[in-house]
């Protein structure tokens, strides 16, 4: 559906136990379903309500979403290094879809 | 009909209006759930201040997107570490703004996402430490124009 998130992790190499921070931005309406469209009909609640990153499979950050994030949510945190692997970020909508994007890091 | 009050009536009117308003203002201390929302994180007991730092704007010129970070000071480990903290706002439409999940492979908790904010208010953090102790941090964010759609 909508575009690929923009994910950015601040060193690709790491020295194990490192502190890597991840930023991510991805495009979504983030609709809180308060809102009423032109003709005064409320507009129905659509936002992603849950984030979820995996290293190397591992759960190291995860949050919920209300309707109270902005739109075209950005979210940045940190995480231990242990082992290299794939970075897997993936948000939930309220219809059940989910928008996936990854990154990879490398302990040295 | 036209209603007409002499001078009396209109002063045990206006007397009446008052007070009327007095306690309907009392309980609703709060536009929202957030009390509830906290006692409900917390189980039923009282968040101690201190250990979260909440950074937010004084004065947030868009309540659309409003920049918020939240870090608990903690050594993240399997002994001691934060797994949840919980973000609400007590003047928004609905209280709940994001709940973030910690667990000791993070390393340090501290998150930053951007927020909407209706109108001035309360932004509250709670934390959960891994032991069942809570902390809390409160920040008042002056906003100019107010996100939600309003």
């Amino acid at each position: 559906m909508a575009a690929q998130p923009r994910i950015k992790l601040d060193k690709k190499e790491v020295k194990k136990g490192d502190i890597v921070e991840v930023k991510a931005l991805v495009s979504h309406v983030m609709e809180t379903g308060l809102r009423k469209d032109n003709d005064g009909n409320l507009v129905p609640r659509k936002i992603l309500n849950k984030f979820v990153c995996l290293v190397a499979g591992k759960q190291v950050f995860a949050a919920d979403f209300e309707t109270a994030v902005s739109a075209n949510p950005y979210i940045q945190f940190k995480f231990r290094a242990e082992q290299s692997g794939q970075v897997v970020l993936s948000w939930t909508d309220d219809d059940g879809s989910t928008i996936v994007g990854q990154d990879s890091i490398t302990v040295i | 009909m036209r209603l007409t009050f002499n001078r009396r009536q209109t002063l045990a009117l206006g007397a009446g209006v008052a007070a009327v308003a007095m306690f309907s203002a009392a309980p609703a201390l709060a536009k929202n759930d957030a009390d509830e929302a906290i006692k409900k994180f917390t189980g039923g007991k009282t968040p101690v201040q201190g250990k979260v730092k909440l950074d937010l704007p004084e004065i947030a010129e868009n309540g659309n997107t409003v920049p918020m970070t939240v870090t608990v000071e903690s050594p993240m480990t399997e002994q001691s570490h934060v797994t949840d903290v919980m973000i609400v706002a007590n003047e928004n439409p609905r209280s709940g703004v994001v709940t973030f999940h910690f667990s000791p492979a993070s390393g340090v908790a501290e998150a930053n996402t951007r927020i909407r904010l209706a109108a001035t208010q309360d932004v509250i953090a709670v934390a959960k430490m891994n032991d069942g102790s809570f902390f809390m941090a409160s920040k008042q964010v002056k906003v100019t124009i107010g996100g939600c759609g309003g």
